[in-house]
């Protein structure tokens, strides 16, 4: 790649790291909504049965 | 399309397309960006400097579908309220802010050793950089405006406000007189690259174009499950009050 490289190898780690940040963050946020999702099923299911 | 935008059903049909999106998305993304670093040859202008185009090239192209998709999408919702809608425009907004960012910065970096700066005021690179400061007043206004309902009307209204710098972006190059390289791919005529570098390229555009789908799918879930849970929480605190 000789003079370029200085040019071409930041542009290609910023799109791979760029891209994998956006990707794992919309990942773990969705998942961890997922889960809160669940848990708060879970409560309400739990105080449905205490009042039967 | 009409059946698609249940949410729940919606939630159903993505939680299926998205891990093979994923999968072809990182095999067609590795396969394209190592082709264009090791194997395409080098350019007999430019060198190994046009191997930028891989990754530019792509950025660009993405960061104005995104915000098509957002205007399309906004639209939508204004006209027949559909219940995806917004949100599916909501949740471009970040990818497509990426993407611009990235065009940007690549572009700069292919302009320092090309034309002798990283940056010029000219027609393309201004109305790209105007396109990032939309995708940031789009998720501002989704920030600021804590009903939900209004956020929505707004951030429509200034995706589809926006949308007119798209046409600007695109032919900027042929109304005025610009640093910039005209369209090489998509013009008439057919594309002006050989085969050996159209190739990767067209593999990295269609990696991009489905790491867009994938994260967007992941997004419009994140953001219903997240409606459900507002939902659930009003819900659960009624129950807390009627028991004491």
């Amino acid at each position: 790649m000789g003079e370029y490289a200085i040019f071409v190898w930041p542009c290609y780690i910023a799109v791979v790291v760029l891209l994998t940040g956006l990707c794992y963050q919309s990942w773990t946020s969705k998942r961890k909504a997922e889960a809160k999702l669940a848990d708060l099923k879970d409560q309400l299911q739990h105080l449905e049965t205490q009042e039967d | 399309m009409h059946k698609f935008a249940n949410p729940a059903r919606f939630l159903r049909i993505s939680k299926i397309i998205t891990p093979w999106c994923f999968i072809i998305t990182a095999v067609s993304l590795a396969v394209g960006l190592y082709w264009g670093l090791f194997v395409a040859p080098e350019d007999y202008q430019m060198g190994s400097a046009y191997r930028i185009i891989f990754v530019h090239v792509p950025s660009s192209y993405m960061s104005m579908f995104a915000y098509g998709f957002m205007a399309i999408a906004s639209a939508v919702g204004i006209i027949w309220k559909h219940p995806l809608a917004d949100q599916s425009a909501r949740a471009a907004a970040p990818i497509g802010a990426v993407f611009t960012a990235l065009a940007l910065f690549t572009g700069s970096l292919w302009g320092k050793p090309m034309w002798g700066t990283y940056w010029i005021w000219d027609a393309r690179l201004t109305s790209e950089l105007v396109l990032l400061f939309l995708y940031f007043g789009y998720m501002g206004v989704w920030e600021a405006i804590e009903d939900r309902a209004k956020a929505a009307r707004v951030a429509a209204i200034v995706a589809l406000v926006g949308a007119l710098n798209l046409p600007i972006i695109k032919f900027s190059v042929d109304w005025w007189n610009t640093l910039h390289q005209p369209a090489s791919i998509m013009r008439s005529g057919g594309a002006s690259i050989h085969p050996d570098m159209l190739y990767p390229l067209l593999i990295c555009i269609f990696a991009f174009n489905l790491y867009f789908v994938t994260v967007v799918l992941w997004r419009i879930e994140n953001l219903i499950v997240r409606r459900q849970i507002r939902g659930l929480q009003i819900r659960l605190a009624e129950e807390r009050q009627e028991n004491g």
